[in-house]
C-alpha cells in the first residue's frame, strides 16, 4: 500500500512538471486559450482516472498528449462543433498574455501567429517534431496516425511556413 | 513535359529533419552536387525550427498553474481510501478555484461567476463519469442529508428520482469563493450528463425557470426561497427547461 500511495504520489508530481508543456500542445490543437486550459485540465482528470495504467520507466509526456489528443479529436472538438461554436478564426486568437508576457518579442509573436495559422493537423506535427523535439515515428504514436502522414503533413508545413515568412519579408522591404 | 522530380517533398523534409535513412541521405547529399534545382527546392522548405521552437518555449511563461491536487503533496495524507470520483471532484475544484485566483480561466468577465465555474466543470463529464454509479436509496439518502445540511434547505431523495427520462446518479458538495455549491448529478436515457446545481442567493429575487447558457454550454436556471439553480448539459436547451420545470416543482 505504501508504494502504491508513493506511486502516485510521484505520478501527480511528474505530472504537474509535464502540465505546462501539455497544456501548450492543446493550445496548439485547439488555437483558443479557453479551449486549450479546459482540455489540459480534461487530459489531467483522466490521466489522474487511470494512472494505474501508466507505464513506469516509459515517458509521462507522450502518454499524456496521447490522452489530450484522444480528448481533443472524441469529445471537446466534436462538442464545440456540435454546439454551433465551430471553430475559432485564428485572426482572433489571444495566444499570448500581454501583461503576463512583456518580453515577448515581434518576431516571436510573428512565428506564433504563422504557425497556428496552419490547419490543426499540420500545426499539431509542427509542435511535437519541432518543439517537442519527437522523432517521426514518436509523434506518429502519439497522433495516431502513420509515419508518412506525419512526413506529408510537416512538408506541407514548412512549405507553408516559408512562404509565410517570404510574404512577411517582401511587405517589409 | 516535366520529368518527375527525383525526390518528394517528404523526403526532403526527412533529409533537413535528420529523419532520412542513411541511403537516401547519400542520395540526396549527392544531387545537390549537381543539381541547382533541387537546392531551390530545399530552401522553400528550409524553416528555422529552432526560431519556431524558441517562440514555443515562451508561450510556457503563460500556462497556467497545474491542477492543485497534482501538486497538493499533503493530499496524499488521506491515503486512497476515499472514492475516485470524489478524489477527481476534489482535483476539479482545486483546479477551479486555482483558476479564479490567478485569473487564467477569467479572462472575460462572463467566466466570473459560480456558474460559468459549474459549467467548466460539468464539461468534463462523459456518460462514463456516471453510467457506473448506482448507489443503494439508503446510501443516497446519506449523501442527501449530508449535502443538505451544507446547503442549508432539504433535499430529498423522492425529488430528484421522478424525472422522466433522466436517472439520479449522486450528490456532491463543491465550492465557490467559500461558499457551498451543491451538483446532483444526472444520466439521461440516452447517455447525456445533466448536472442541477444549487447555491443559497439570500438576497436575489425569484426568478421563473429560463434558458441560459454559461460558458458555452446550454444551461437552465431560475431562482426561488433564496436559492439560486441551475441545469447544465450538452444537450437541447427546450430539454433542459423540462426538467428545470419539473424540478422547481419537486424540490
Amino acid at each position: 500500500m505504501f508504494s502504491r500511495k508513493n506511486s502516485e504520489a510521484r505520478f501527480r508530481r511528474d505530472l504537474a512538471q509535464v502540465f505546462p508543456r501539455l497544456w501548450r500542445y492543446c493550445l496548439t490543437l485547439t488555437a483558443n486559450r479557453a479551449d486549450a486550459d479546459d482540455l489540459a485540465q480534461a487530459a489531467c482528470l483522466r490521466a489522474l482516472e487511470r494512472w494505474e495504467q501508466f507505464e513506469p520507466g516509459t515517458r509521462i509526456d507522450r502518454w499524456l498528449f496521447r490522452i489530450a489528443q484522444r480528448i481533443w479529436l472524441n469529445e471537446l472538438r466534436a462538442a464545440r462543433i456540435r454546439q454551433g461554436g465551430g471553430m475559432a478564426p485564428v485572426d482572433e486568437l489571444d495566444l499570448i498574455d500581454d501583461r503576463a508576457d512583456v518580453e515577448m518579442n515581434i518576431s516571436a509573436r510573428e512565428v506564433l501567429r504563422q504557425v497556428m495559422r496552419l490547419p490543426e493537423a499540420q500545426r499539431s506535427v509542427v509542435l511535437l517534431v519541432y518543439v517537442e523535439g519527437y522523432s517521426y515515428k514518436e509523434a506518429a504514436d502519439i497522433i495516431e496516425i502513420p509515419i508518412g502522414t506525419v512526413m506529408s503533413r510537416l512538408a506541407a508545413a514548412r512549405k507553408a511556413l516559408v512562404r509565410s515568412e517570404d510574404s512577411e519579408a517582401s511587405k517589409k522591404a | 513535359m516535366n520529368e518527375p522530380l527525383e525526390f518528394s517533398d517528404e523526403q526532403l523534409t526527412a533529409y533537413l529533419d535528420g529523419e532520412a535513412d542513411s541511403e537516401l541521405r547519400r542520395r540526396i547529399d549527392d544531387a545537390r552536387t549537381r543539381d541547382a534545382n533541387l537546392e531551390q527546392r530545399l530552401q522553400r522548405l528550409g524553416l528555422d525550427a529552432d526560431t519556431v521552437k524558441a517562440a514555443f518555449d515562451k508561450l510556457l511563461r503563460n500556462a497556467p498553474a497545474p491542477p492543485q491536487a497534482l501538486t497538493d503533496v499533503a493530499d496524499d495524507a488521506r491515503g486512497p481510501g476515499g472514492p475516485a470520483a470524489l478524489r477527481l471532484a476534489a482535483c476539479a475544484i482545486g483546479f477551479l478555484v486555482v483558476g479564479s485566483l490567478i485569473g487564467w480561466q477569467m479572462s472575460s468577465a462572463q467566466h466570473d461567476n459560480w456558474q460559468s465555474a459549474a459549467a467548466i466543470y460539468h464539461k468534463l463529464y462523459v456518460t462514463q463519469t456516471l453510467a457506473h454509479v448506482n448507489a443503494i436509496d439508503s446510501k443516497r439518502s446519506d449523501e442527501l442529508r449530508r449535502v443538505s445540511a451544507a446547503l442549508g434547505r432539504p433535499i430529498a431523495l423522492e425529488g430528484l428520482t421522478g424525472a422522466n427520462n433522466l436517472e439520479y446518479k449522486r450528490a456532491q458538495i463543491l465550492g465557490y469563493r467559500g461558499r457551498p455549491l451543491i451538483q446532483l448529478a444526472f444520466l439521461t436515457a440516452d447517455g447525456v450528463p445533466v448536472a442541477l446545481c444549487i447555491m443559497g442567493a439570500p438576497s436575489s429575487d425569484a426568478k421563473e425557470v429560463r434558458a441560459d447558457k454559461f460558458a458555452g454550454l446550454n444551461a437552465a436556471s431560475w431562482i426561488r426561497d433564496g436559492y439560486e439553480f441551475l441545469i447544465l448539459g450538452n444537450t437541447d436547451p427546450a430539454r433542459l427547461v423540462r426538467f428545470a420545470r419539473h424540478f422547481e416543482t419537486q424540490l
